[in-house]
């Protein structure tokens, strides 16, 4: 299995160029009880050859109804330098983001399969709002397929994600002002999860996002640690 | 548990609540036109000096000619010496003939003064007649192309100081290309700028609610290297709305 991971580590690493991002991630997880759970984390994203690009605190909290069945609330602080400065105000750089969504476990919530292959749909509702940005309000719907491999601390993971802006343009016509929605971008990762002893694990992701209305691609190396508490 | 939900709800609702300031990053926009009013050129007063000679210079039936922006009011000025008997008047058509009476004995001083004697006696006359010693100083009332003053068959020495013209028309257009400044919040400074199209129109979009000053520099008038602003103040209070600011007047 090692040569695996060799191998997608091979593909991240030729792949990296300028405007590919390196996003390194730490979270923590807690159960606090069959209807609640919470999780944090912090994420540096930079960017090859641009430096920094954003550095957030999240927070989620999940109320699974049932089994497979998990509505969440999230909520993202970002702190990102501007293209006018990197010495504003905090105020003037600090994103706040607001989610609630469900995530659908199709495996769980139909009781079938072995237990290993896990098929998930997540859509959430965001809401992204600053000092100094329009707002955004943000529909977002990912597909992800993860298999936990017998006998090796590997779960290869693969993603695909919609984005689609309820805001995305503004016309201004002669006498009034119309918002018109729309996809922004697509993302997709593939990688593997490493499930390791005490409730630690590690994901290596690649992935690219394509933004809709350009069509350019932006390759995405991921790495996070997370803990989960008991 | 639960009293960390609700916890979690509060900080996110007071999070919500983050102050937008003025600027970009909103949905309206603001909208106004600019004309400008190019400054009229002003006008010059026609003004000749005559210089005149002694009488002894002069011959009974000499004269010389003056016009004004009015054809109707083209004059001669003809010398009188009553001792001859012939006529002295040249009769010239399509001007008023104005005589000065005189002696060969007249100084240049007399001549010059009889002659602004008579012609300040010119009913409804179209200009202003001074004198200094022997130089008359004629200045026309209107600012106007006059033809110029001709010493005809005298000896007088006629230069015309200014040239008279008319002032320029003043015309009012909309103002294209040109740059409108915006200022948000309680900004010292200008914080973004952008042109007015061929109509003269401009618009600042995505701006989010809050006050705002919008200006236009153009020129002044009474000081041709001087700007001066004319400037609107205005407040957006609704997303996706468009304030009308009207127009914007200035100079060119």
């Amino acid at each position: 299995m090692r040569k695996y991971l060799f191998y997608i580590g091979v593909l991240c690493l030729s792949q990296a160029k300028a405007q590919t991002g390196v996003w390194t991630g730490v979270g923590i997880s807690k159960k606090w009880s069959k209807h609640f759970q919470s999780s944090f984390g912090t994420e540096v994203r930079t960017e090859i050859g641009n430096g920094l690009s954003k550095v957030f605190f999240n927070t989620q909290q999940v109320f699974p109804i049932t089994k497979g069945l998990d509505p969440f609330i999230s909520y993202r602080f970002s702190l990102a330098p501007t293209s006018n400065s990197s010495l504003l105000p905090l105020n003037e750089s600090a994103l706040h983001r607001f989610g609630i969504g469900v995530k659908v476990n199709f495996i769980d919530l139909f009781d079938i399969g072995n237990g290993r292959l896990d098929i998930n749909w997540t859509i959430q509702q965001q809401i992204e709002r600053s000092a100094v940005k329009r707002d955004v309000s943000m529909l977002r719907n990912r597909l992800q397929i993860k298999y936990d491999i017998k006998n090796t601390i590997f779960t290869p993971v693969l993603s695909a994600e919609h984005f689609y802006r309820w805001n995305k343009d503004l016309v201004y016509t002669s006498t009034d002002v119309i918002t018109v929605p729309g996809t922004v971008q697509f993302r997709y990762f593939i990688g593997t999860e490493l499930e390791l002893k005490h409730g630690h694990s590690l994901a290596f992701t690649y992935g690219f996002r394509q933004k809709f209305d350009s069509g350019a691609l932006n390759g995405i190396v991921r790495i996070s640690y997370s803990k989960s508490l008991k | 548990m639960l009293k960390f939900s609700y916890l979690f709800i509060l900080g996110i609702v007071l999070l919500n609540a983050c102050t937008k300031i003025e600027g970009t990053g909103g949905t309206s926009a603001l909208r106004g036109k600019v004309t400008g009013t190019k400054v009229a050129s002003i006008g010059q007063a026609e003004s000749t000096d005559v210089i005149c000679t002694n009488g002894a210079s002069l011959e009974h039936g000499k004269y010389w000619l003056l016009n004004s922006s009015n054809t109707a009011k083209y004059y001669y000025i003809y010398y009188v010496n009553p001792n001859w008997i012939s006529d002295a008047d040249p009769h010239l058509a399509g001007r008023i003939g104005i005589a000065v009476s005189f002696n060969y004995s007249d100084s240049n001083l007399d001549i010059a003064q009889k002659t602004q004697t008579a012609l300040a006696g010119i009913t409804g006359a179209p200009f202003t007649v001074t004198r200094t010693q022997d130089i008359l100083h004629i200045v026309h009332s209107t600012f106007a192309l006059v033809p110029d003053a001709d010493n005809g068959t005298t000896s007088f020495a006629i230069d015309v100081v200014d040239q008279g013209k008319p002032s320029g028309a003043q015309t009012t257009a909309a103002a294209g290309d040109q740059r409108v400044y915006i200022v948000y919040g309680q900004n010292a400074y200008y914080s973004n700028t952008v042109r007015t199209n061929e109509l003269g129109e401009f618009s600042f979009e995505g701006l989010q609610n809050g006050s705002y000053k919008i200006y236009v520099l153009g020129n002044d008038p009474q000081h041709p290297n001087a700007s001066v602003k004319v400037e609107k103040s205005a407040k957006i209070e609704a997303k996706e709305s468009i304030t009308d600011l009207g127009e914007f007047q200035i100079y060119f």
